[in-house]
């Protein structure tokens, strides 16, 4: 039997179309190889209607319909994504009960594309969380090393691509949610321009900043099904008009942020770093640039987005949807105790958090000058990307960590965002690439952030770099 | 710093058990300080006076289909004659 989990988009859909094999082999491969792997907690839920899908897209191939550009490919979906008459938990206890209403634009997109919108994944409970550790169906774990977290909060879209449960998964990423888990479990995940994935039907938690996107195993692919889900939206009035208009050029100049191998300096990832920039300086231009402000991106992050987090999430109030508590003698009461009942920990203490910065006499001194300071770092960055094509940096600091072990600090928690809130703080694309193993056997990633709308550009600067790797 | 934990859970709808409410005294003390360091950053006036980053395209205004009623209350915990249902709020 072919090991559909080694092959690539492309080559899955050549064999469907050659009638090789079938969409229905393809997908029951999948299932099989999702229920072998099912300790790893990463999809939550097969469709039940999966097997259905695969058999009409085989009925459109026997009648030689015309084919969308993701025949019979299975795509999962974070649990934060509505699909029509599926649920969507957002991997919270309050919202176990939901079942969507309509389709997000992009599973419309995927499903007009052919695809097979396979199931739901894992994620921290509303997508607050970096390690898939705060959800109701338990934790999610790291696809090469059971023991470890699998980053987050896009944890088990990555975990099972990186698995082979599925080709393709769409995760969500408002400060770095899928790069960060893409980099932990060894797979390629991007965040595009903001406002090149419409938002409509998927759950908000920071509407400035959030966008959705593909993880996949090579970076073709991801910019492949980046191109699908891209597009304006009319549902949704922040979609710009994407063009990935590209910008050939015989060698790019690649810029290293100073202020960001500053932070690296002293850890050891930094020998990996260095030594991957070794391997592609004669086949870049690398120019140093600054971002004087970059570190501030954190603060900045950690303010506007509990504060847009606090006002999308008043919608939850055991009226509309979500559980309604037992007991309830007035209206207030009805929104205290179900909200109370039904949020976890951290998703409390964003909220708690949101409203504090945008509360009377604390507004100017933290959102109000959050916001201006945005506008700094996004200054800063159209500067640099005077200078080069596309700046270098590590997605994280480090590998994955040990499940359990960062729980305490909520700070510490949020350090591991350092390197990826800038991209959605100052609205550009970034994308995370494979590159190295750490001393620990766990994966790093690179990640690449160009100017806005530069994704053509951007990927093939990562797809060099990515080639350089692979050469020994 | 006045971290009024009464009074932002009143703006959260939210209740906490005191053990709670000491916990997140603490937390927020540390993720306060954290996110405080924004206070130093000094900012031009160009910047300061500078257009909001986040501009919206509005589309006409123009009634077009929708879900359906019962789609959007398939998901209320309690609902009757097509509304949602809550405890009474006039007398």
């Amino acid at each position: 039997m072919i090991d559909y989990s080694k092959l690539s988009i492309f080559e899955i859909m050549d064999k469907i179309k050659t009638h090789e094999c079938s969409a229905q082999e393809v997908v029951e491969f999948f299932i099989q190889k999702t229920k072998e792997n099912e300790k790893l907690n990463a999809i939550v839920e097969i469709f039940d209607d999966v097997v259905e899908k695969a058999k009409e897209i085989d009925k459109k191939i026997q009648n030689n319909e015309k084919l969308g550009k993701l025949v019979g490919i299975p795509v999962a979906i974070k649990d934060n994504i509505l699909y029509s008459t599926k649920k969507a938990g957002c991997a919270s206890a309050f919202m176990q009960d939901f079942v969507s209403p309509y389709s997000a634009t992009i599973v419309e997109k995927l499903l007009d594309e052919d695809a097979i919108i396979f199931g739901r994944t894992n994620m921290d409970e509303f997508a607050m969380g970096g390690s898939t550790e705060k959800s109701v169906y338990g934790v999610c774990h790291n696809a090469k090393n059971f023991e470890y977290v699998a980053g987050g909060s896009s944890g088990g879209s990555a975990v099972a691509v990186s698995a082979g449960l599925v080709p393709v998964a769409i995760g969500t990423d408002t400060g770095g949610s899928i790069r960060q888990p893409s980099s932990y479990n060894g797979v390629v995940g991007v965040k595009p321009t903001y406002g090149t994935v419409s938002r409509y039907g998927i759950v908000a938690f920071a509407s400035s900043l959030d966008q959705a996107s593909p993880i996949t195993k090579t970076i073709s692919e991801c910019e492949y099904v980046l191109k699908i889900l891209a597009g304006k939206d009319d549902h949704d009035q922040t979609t710009i008009q994407n063009d990935f208009a590209s910008d050939k050029k015989d060698k790019y100049r690649l810029g290293i942020c100073k202020e960001v191998v500053e932070k690296l300096k002293e850890r050891a990832e930094f020998y990996n770093f260095e030594n991957a920039i070794k391997k592609v300086s004669d086949k870049f231009e690398i120019v140093d640039v600054s971002i004087p402000h970059i570190s501030s991106s954190l603060a900045c992050y950690y303010i506007i987005a509990p504060a847009e987090a606090s006002s999308n999430l008043a919608r939850f109030d055991g009226v509309k949807y979500t559980k309604r508590a037992e007991n309830c003698e007035s209206l207030e009461d009805v929104y205290v105790k179900s909200r109370s009942e039904g949020f976890g920990k951290e998703v409390k203490r964003r909220i708690m958090l949101g409203n504090f910065v945008l509360s009377s006499g604390y507004y100017d001194a933290f959102y109000g000058k959050a916001k201006n300071v945005q506008k700094l770092i996004k200054k800063e960055f159209k500067t640099a990307f005077l200078n080069c094509d596309a700046i270098i940096l590590p997605t994280t600091l480090s590998t994955a960590f040990k499940i359990g072990s960062k729980n305490s600090d909520p700070v510490e928690m949020y350090m591991e965002d350092l390197f990826t809130v800038p991209a959605n703080i100052a609205g550009i694309p970034a994308v995370s690439v494979p590159y190295s193993l750490a001393e620990n056997g766990l994966p790093l990633g690179m990640q690449f952030m160009a100017d806005e709308m530069q994704e053509s550009k951007m990927f093939e600067i990562a797809k060099i770099f990515k080639s350089q790797m692979e050469v020994e | 710093m006045e971290f009024d934990v009464e009074h932002l859970s009143y703006l959260s709808k939210l209740e906490f058990s005191e053990d709670e409410k000491k916990a997140f005294e603490t937390e927020f003390s540390s993720v306060l300080d954290f996110v405080g360091e924004i206070s130093g950053v000094q900012l031009s006036e160009e910047i300061e006076n500078d257009k909001p980053i986040l501009l919206s395209n509005l589309r006409e205004d123009e009634p077009k289909e929708s879900i359906s009623r019962e789609q959007i209350l398939a998901n209320a915990p309690k609902q009757k004659d097509g509304c949602f249902v809550a405890p009474l709020v006039v007398e």
